[in-house]
């Protein structure tokens, strides 16, 4: 399996200069003088030549890619003009923001979805499985943003729980930054109270995330799961006395690469979500800056989110094939 | 023990269907004592399965099972409780499904789910890696320890039908269930998987109620036989009278259809198609398609009841004569039928020229490619007139030959040509006029008509193609061709979904003919359907090749079937041809080891409680790594050192080549087919 | 069975949201001219609380908010359906020509390689990421959302369908009319694309709810379309400062009207998908099965 994993993994920096290649690609699409966009509306003409020459845009188009790969090698995105930090430092700063909110709500889908998966596995037919089928669909329409203008509404502003939903910690509770991650700086400070209130802050964006992303992951795992517990196989089983809860855990088992696909797409799903979820919360992470960056063109942080969001999706894809080919031994091929 | 191991009595199966109930299970009583084999036999839709499904109780919501009594033992099955059903399924009763490919967990081990299989009857975790061995040693797993850790994507076809058969044993139940055990399987690992079932009477006193649609498999190794036909035993009795002296038309009807390898005499299809639960006549549901119909047929359902001591047959006829006449068309076995017709032989007017040809595949991805031979230097050819036969196990490349002639496909080495022109040089309207003398009939006759053309599109899309005939006046042509191949003209309209299999099949025919032809090639035309079925389309290319002086070119893997549609039988091995011969040559004295043995392992209904013995290892190697010198001699019987080395080449006269330095001698054809071999021995 | 009973056996849900979805599209047409109010000029009226006179309220600007949901039927409808159309032509054509091997050709193989790889690609990148990078660099304009929703949409339709193509190829039916001679073109219009295209199709259904979303994001976030331009993402975001002063209904009740909508075409396109897979059964009994036959011979591998 090793030999197959291993083969897997060398993929993946092909894969990574895909998403570059796209990248470059639109940027040559678009109309006008690339160095002025990357620039912005209030550069002079010598900041504009100066750019051209690092991007080489005097050069060949072959040339200039390949200066734009060895560019990225080095970690150099190009710096914003409306921050006027390089990207990279601005992306790396509010990151790991993001990676938490979705890696929490990634463990809250994995989980809540293997006890649902389970629930169906266990009564195919009955209620449980309507209200999840119906939620799966539910889930499917209602906007994230919405919703977490309504858990707002209905939690903060209703029920008067919790702290004022924005940001990462409420403004008396500040720590200093060590790894951007509220929770993890605030224990780094020995500061409970901050902790405590960071994990309240965390509480509905996480929720919000979960409940829009955990539906498609349901609705494709429960509706495998009904299939194996009714396929041949499962059929044959019964034949020969398994027991009913083996024929169960038969089923599950069979739907757990489904699974695993399902989780590793919403968790590509989720970073696009985050982006909305964190403007609603002013979460201050990647999400924001995009967004940021989209409304005052800011092209250079354009390109540095979309290629990171990139690689961050082909690491995921990976991952979840990797984990298929320890579930399914017909996948290792 | 004494009394019947398994009792059914008046068993009924229904579902609901929009406010009423139907029944394709209507009153079924039958018994199996200890250590009996039972056959149940039927065309597909008679209800074996449901009947089966019904012993173990596994035939769930929304269908009702009911019965006056159904009892395995002391055991009330209708009465059970759940709990009380899952400890008797695979302890006292077990299944052998249908489809050995799905019917496996596929992302766990053999080894585990047997291991679960003693887990979930309380077999201690200490014995139970003892008992899963014994278990694939008794059903003849190879390298039990080694197959233990395999997936079931990773054995063999006929070594997952071991697997199978291993994890429904694993708790030694009494009663054996085995729905169609044999019927996804090549005939020789078919004869292995009939002896081991005979063995597992003889060491274990096990009862077997084997299903299957094909007489000649029952009849080598079951003690009494059941026909169903639309939901009902239509008879029962010892497997010997039954064959011998059939008291019920529609068993005699079955066996006049079935292929023999050792006569001449043609099958018979029976007419019509038996009804579905939904559309079934009244009275004596095979009175339409019944030769021996008497008034009373279409108004009163004949019960079951003894014609004879022992043989229950539910037919007016037989139960008032105590015998069934011998009328019309079916005659009574062995005496001598019709001669098949056969044409005057091959003329000097070659139609194909298969010269050289060779078909590779590569598979896999490129660091492990791998070039699967699917053909090697064939040399071939078709003459005007004639019905050539291609026979082979699955993976010997005759339908890779039959799509290379059809020019579906093309040779990766060698020439063919028709007529004289090189298929490869054909463009345009050279090529357009080689499809309409070429045309081909496939083998599923389920996915070989677009769901979405009624059968008169179907038709005039060769019409139209072809330009046959003026726009506009296709409506005479499609009547005309449907009513070549007996279908009326009301199926014009029809989508294939409407259909029955034959009734496609005959669809697929009439396009074929459309187009005027001069060759039909035929690509296991019949596999799909039932047997009584098979011989009504059989007859129809009997009676196309006379009227319109068809060329055939025939592919299948069943020989008997071959024999009778051909004049001259080509034997294809892992893409090597090895025998060449006319049709008769192949049921009394091929020369090839490998057709020796391939035609001793076909069974027949004229051998009752005679099992096809078993020649030589049943799996062939694989086509990737096809074996040096003579492809056969890593099975053959008679391979000295000199096969390994070199390869033979097809001499002989024109009659009959053969492609063997040591040919199966005159001593051998006493000593070898006979007496079978161990039931193992094709490890 | 004749078609208005088949019609009438379908589940209510399936009638209901076929109702939603027709009312949708007619909404699409006229909803701006059943607007109580105009609704891109502000009042003095601001921040009423839903009432008779304005039942969802009127927003910061005093502006009606049943009047802009209503206009906002045409904005967002029209963009989704007219991007849904844009892939699923687009992605069918491209699906079509990745899928079908026009019998073993060899330029095929390659297109077919290449149309897969440059779709990993795009798919690589997160949709509404790629969507919002697309606005962001080619502009805020009701086109350039138009045509970034259809990009991102793209490569789903264009693997449904070459999925399907690739399993209808191998149907009997294909290789029976090459053997006629009809040509390979003739065969992937008249017989593969008409057998592969209900699920695509099916899918596009909920695709247009998905667009919608997508759509009503981007404007959310002030990167799709813009104000005054009447748009149910946009009035959403209008509200969202004044959710926690309590002012609930301009953010609230424009999203039970857009998820209203989504929800429809996803139920709709899922009933269509059961429906046809009903259809694409063939009548056979449960328990009793076709006959199945040696596994066949070997074929040209996949």
């Amino acid at each position: 399996m090793a030999f197959f994993i291993g083969r897997r993994v060398l993929l993946l920096p092909f894969q990574a200069l895909g998403v570059v290649t796209i990248v470059f690609v639109l940027v040559h699409l678009l109309p006008g003088d690339p160095a002025a966009l990357m620039a912005g509306p209030m550069a002079t003409a010598s900041q504009i030549a100066q750019i051209r020459t690092t991007l080489g845009l005097t050069q060949p188009l072959p040339v200039q890619y390949v200066r734009y790969v060895n560019r990225l090698l080095h970690g150099d995105l190009g710096t914003s003009w409306y921050t006027s930090n390089p990207v990279a430092t601005d992306l790396a700063q509010r990151a790991p923001a993001t990676l938490e909110l979705i890696t929490l709500a990634l463990l809250g889908i994995v989980c809540l979805g293997l006890v649902i998966a389970g629930i169906i596995a266990m009564r195919p037919r009955g209620l449980p499985g309507h209200l999840i089928a119906a939620y799966g669909f539910v889930a499917g329409a209602l906007p994230d943003f919405w919703v977490g203008l309504a858990l707002i509404f209905l939690v903060y502003t209703r029920a008067h729980l919790g702290p004022s939903p924005t940001g990462q910690l409420s403004s008396h509770a500040a720590v200093p930054t060590v790894t951007g991650i509220a929770t993890i700086d605030a224990l780094l400070a020995g500061d409970l109270g901050a902790f405590n209130d960071a994990v309240k802050h965390l509480v509905l964006p996480v929720a919000t995330l979960v409940f829009i992303y955990m539906g498609p992951v349901v609705r494709i795992t429960g509706a495998a799961a009904v299939r194996s517990l009714h396929s041949e196989f499962s059929r044959f089983a019964q034949s020969w006395g398994i027991a009913p809860w083996r024929r169960r855990y038969y089923a599950l088992r069979h739907v757990m690469p489904t699974f695993v696909v399902a989780v590793a797409s919403a968790y590509g799903y989720l970073l696009g979500g985050a982006v909305l979820v964190e403007t609603v919360f002013s979460w201050g992470g990647f999400g924001q800056y995009a967004v940021q960056a989209v409304t005052h063109s800011d092209y250079a942080a354009i390109e540095g989110f979309v290629i990171v969001a990139g690689i961050f999706t082909v690491l995921v894809y990976t991952l979840a094939d990797v984990l298929q080919m320890a579930l399914d031994p017909r996948a290792r091929r | 023990m004494s009394g019947p191991l398994l009792r059914a009595e008046n068993l009924r199966v229904g579902f609901p269907d929009g406010g009423t109930w139907v029944y394709p299970v209507r009153g079924v009583s039958f018994e199996i004592g200890p250590g009996e084999i039972v056959g149940l036999v039927g065309e597909s839709g008679s209800g074996k399965t449901l009947t089966a499904l019904s012993c173990s109780r596994l035939v769930g919501p929304p269908a009702r099972v009911s019965a006056d009594a159904l009892g395995l033992g002391d055991v009330d099955l209708l009465r059970a409780s759940e709990e009380t059903l899952r400890a008797l399924r695979g302890r006292r009763i077990a299944m052998i499904p249908q489809d050995p490919l799905t019917s496996l967990h596929p992302s766990l081990t053999i080894g585990a789910q047997i291991n679960d299989a003693l887990a979930d009857h309380g077999v201690p975790r200490g014995e139970r890696r003892r008992r899963v061995l014994e278990v694939m040693e008794r059903v003849g797993l190879p390298d039990p320890p080694g197959t233990l850790r395999r997936y079931p994507h990773e054995l063999s076809g006929g070594t997952r039908q071991r697997a199978i058969i291993g994890l429904a044993l694993a708790n030694a139940p009494s009663l054996l269930i085995a729905d169609e055990p044999t019927t996804a399987l090549d005939a020789m690992i078919q004869a292995q998987i009939l002896h081991l079932l005979a063995d597992l009477r003889a060491s274990w006193q096990m009862s077997i109620l084997l299903i299957s649609h094909n007489l000649a498999v029952v009849a080598g190794v079951c003690d009494r036989l059941l026909v169903m036909y639309a939901g009902r035993i239509v008879e029962s009795g010892p497997t010997a009278h039954v064959l011998a002296e059939p008291m019920h038309p529609y068993t005699r009807a079955l066996l006049d259809a079935v292929p023999r390898l050792e006569s001449t005499r043609r099958p018979h299809g029976i007419p019509g198609a038996p009804p579905t639960p939904w559309n079934r006549p009244p009275g004596c549901a095979y009175h339409p398609r019944c030769g021996y119909r008497v008034e009373r047929c279409q108004g009163e359902d004949p019960p079951g009841a003894p014609v004879r001591p022992g043989r229950l047959a539910a037919c007016w006829v037989s139960q008032a004569q105590g015998a069934l006449p011998v009328i019309g068309t079916v005659s009574p076995r062995g005496a001598s039928a019709e001669p098949a017709h056969r044409s005057p032989g091959p003329t000097a007017d070659p139609l194909f020229e298969v010269t050289g040809v060779t078909r590779h595949f590569t598979v896999g991805p490129a660091w492990k490619r791998e070039v699967i031979h699917a053909l090697d230097d064939v040399n071939l050819r078709v003459h005007r007139g004639e019905s050539l036969g291609i026979v082979g196990e699955s993976g010997s490349g005759k339908s890779t030959l039959v799509r290379l002639l059809a020019l579906l496909d093309r040779p990766t080495r060698g020439r063919i040509s028709y007529a004289g022109e090189d298929l490869a040089q054909l463009r345009g309207a050279r090529l357009l006029r080689f499809r309409r003398r070429v045309q081909i009939v496939f083998q599923d006759p389920y996915s070989s008509l677009d769901p979405r053309y009624t059968v008169a599109d179907t038709i005039r899309e060769a019409l139209v193609t072809h330009r046959i005939c003026p726009p506009g006046e296709e409506g005479a042509h499609i009547r005309e061709v449907l009513d070549k191949v007996g279908l009326s003209t009301h199926f014009a309209g029809r989508y294939p979904h409407e259909l029955s299999g034959g009734q496609r099949q005959r669809v697929c025919i009439a396009r074929a003919l459309a187009v005027r032809p001069e060759v039909l090639l035929a690509d296991e035309p019949v596999s799909a359907l039932d047997v009584s079925i098979q011989a009504q389309i059989l007859e129809l290319f009997e009676q196309l090749r006379r009227q319109e002086r068809l060329t055939l070119v025939v592919v299948a893997h069943d020989l008997a079937l071959i024999r009778q549609v051909s004049d001259r039988v080509v034997t294809l091995y892992l893409g090597k041809v090895v025998e060449e011969a006319r049709a008769d040559v192949y049921a009394v004295r091929p020369r090839h080891p490998y057709t020796f043995a391939l035609s001793r392992s076909v069974p027949s209904v004229d051998r009752v409680g005679e099992l096809p013995p078993v020649l030589v290892r049943a799996e062939p190697p694989s086509a990737a790594r096809p074996p040096a010198g003579c492809r056969f001699h890593t099975r053959c019987f008679n391979a000295q050192p000199r096969c390994s080395r070199d390869e033979p080449p097809l001499d002989g006269d024109d009659g009959h080549r053969c492609a063997c330095f040591y040919p199966v001698a005159d001593a051998q054809y006493a000593s070898l087919a006979p007496p079978a071999v161990d039931a193992r021995a094709g490890r | 069975m004749s078609a208005p009973r088949a019609w009438l056996r379908q589940p209510a849900a399936t009638l209901v949201s076929g109702g939603v979805v027709a009312a949708t599209v007619l909404l699409a047409i006229i909803g701006p001219a059943l607007a109580p109010f105009n609704p891109e000029r502000p009042t003095p009226r601001v921040l009423l609380p839903p009432s008779p006179a304005h039942i969802f309220g009127t927003d910061a600007s005093g502006i009606d908010v049943f009047s802009v949901t209503l206009a906002a039927f045409r904005v967002d409808v029209v963009i989704a359906l007219v991007s849904v159309g844009i892939s699923l032509a687009a992605g069918v054509m491209l699906g079509a020509v990745a899928g079908y091997g026009f019998n073993g050709s060899r330029a095929a193989a390659w297109g077919s390689a290449i149309i897969l790889r440059l779709l990993d690609l795009v798919q690589s990148i997160p949709v509404f990421i790629l969507a919002l990078a697309l606005v962001g660099m080619f502009g805020q304009t009701v086109r350039n959302v138009v045509i970034a929703v259809a990009f991102v949409n793209l490569p789903v339709f264009a693997r449904l369908t070459r999925a399907a193509v690739r399993s209808v190829e191998h149907r009997e039916f294909v290789a029976a009319s090459r053997a006629l001679g009809v040509r390979e073109a003739g065969i992937l219009g008249s017989h593969v694309l008409p057998n592969s295209l209900d699920g695509t199709i099916a899918y596009a259904s909920i695709a247009v709810g998905g667009a919608i979303l997508l759509t009503a994001g981007l404007s959310f976030l002030g990167a799709g379309v813009r104000p005054p331009t009447p748009e149910w993402g946009a009035e959403i975001a209008s509200g969202a400062g004044y959710i926690v002063t309590g002012q609930w209904w301009i953010s609230v009740l424009p999203g039970l009207v857009l998820s209203g909508v989504v929800f429809s075409f996803a139920l709709l396109g899922d009933a269509a998908r059961a429906a046809l897979e009903r259809a694409g059964r063939h009548a056979v009994l449960p328990g009793e099965q076709p006959l199945t036959v040696p596994a066949g011979d070997e074929r040209a591998p996949a």
